[in-house]
């Protein structure tokens, strides 16, 4: 298995790291003024703030070349993950819909925060039980999801929400934390898994998002193993 | 010489929080005639031609500039004065 994290200025390197240490294979930190994302099984958009959060979070990082190449790749099947600001630009980017806006009470909110399982049969979270709580930190001041009320019953019809709030943090429409694009390979979230992998970092329960990924892997895999 | 001024605001129908904020600490002035308070971003655009001003303003703002998901903006053209 082959994995990739997207850096651009102003992204942070945990989901870098943690990837590293949980996920098989190689993972490459890609800069994003390359362009060659061909050969990645899992490609990460990691948490920070890249280009400041200028004009809007995520809003810079997508005009940049590099995101043309992560649009083939999301079009071609390949599985992409967007954390925090990743998640920030995979919706600027059109790859998931709607839209982010500052916290409804202007805190940036730094804690652990418990989210219910909504869809366990994607490839992200399949190692999950249905409605299971998990506790996965979030960290951000830009987490309000927002969306006319045509894509909500859109995003609720194909069961595209993936992971909500217990106790709303932000605002976010219908309590949401994550979401999955219509074809099922784009997953965007503002909790950040990477930093619930140890009990030594308080909980573990990102770590099943990690091991999804890789049985999800292994089962397209197995015939050339 | 023209400079557009671009005034982006949250769509009417999403909270805006920065604007209600303001709204708490109102009652700490002597005024008494706000209801309400809203607030936006502002972008000036300096061209340095007279040509296609307005087709260049509204494509980086439908490309760039402004969120449909959430956010909706006019602009107004000025002259340039002296910068």
């Amino acid at each position: 298995m082959k994995s990739a994290v997207i850096v651009f200025p102003g992204s942070t390197d945990d989901l870098y790291e943690i990837a590293s240490e949980v996920l098989p294979g190689d993972v490459d930190r890609i800069w994003y003024k390359e362009s060659n994302l061909a050969d990645y099984d899992l490609i990460m958009l990691s948490g920070g703030f890249s280009y400041g959060d200028y004009l809007r979070a995520g809003a810079l990082a997508v005009r940049t070349p590099i995101i043309n190449v992560l649009k083939e790749r999301a079009d071609a099947g390949q599985l992409i993950l967007g954390v925090g600001n990743g998640f920030q630009i995979l919706l600027e980017a059109g790859l998931l819909p709607g839209a982010m806006l500052q916290n409804k009470d202007l805190d940036f909110v730094c804690k652990n925060s418990n989210l219910i399982v909504r869809n366990n049969r994607t490839p992200f979270t399949e190692k999950y039980a249905e409605n299971e709580v998990v506790s996965i930190p979030i960290a951000h001041g830009t987490g309000r999801y927002y969306c006319d009320q045509q894509t909500l019953e859109q995003l609720k019809a194909n069961q595209q929400i993936i992971f909500t709030y217990q106790d709303n943090p932000n605002g976010s429409v219908e309590n949401i934390a994550g979401m999955i694009n219509q074809s099922g390979n784009v997953l965007g979230m503002m909790p950040h898994p990477e930093r619930a992998t140890s009990a030594l970092l308080g909980s573990e329960d990102g770590l099943k998002l990690f091991q999804s990924i890789i049985e999800n892997w292994r089962g397209n895999h197995v015939t050339e193993a | 010489m023209i400079k557009a001024v671009v005034e982006i605001s949250l769509k009417q129908g999403v909270l805006d929080a920065q604007g209600k904020a303001i709204e708490e600490v109102l009652d700490q002035y002597d005024v008494d005639g706000v209801e309400r308070i809203r607030v936006g971003k502002l972008v000036e655009l300096s061209f340095a031609t007279d040509e296609n001003i307005e087709e260049q303003v509204e494509a980086l703002c439908d490309q760039l500039l402004v969120n449909h998901e959430m956010e909706e903006y006019s602009y107004r053209l000025e002259e340039r004065g002296d910068e």
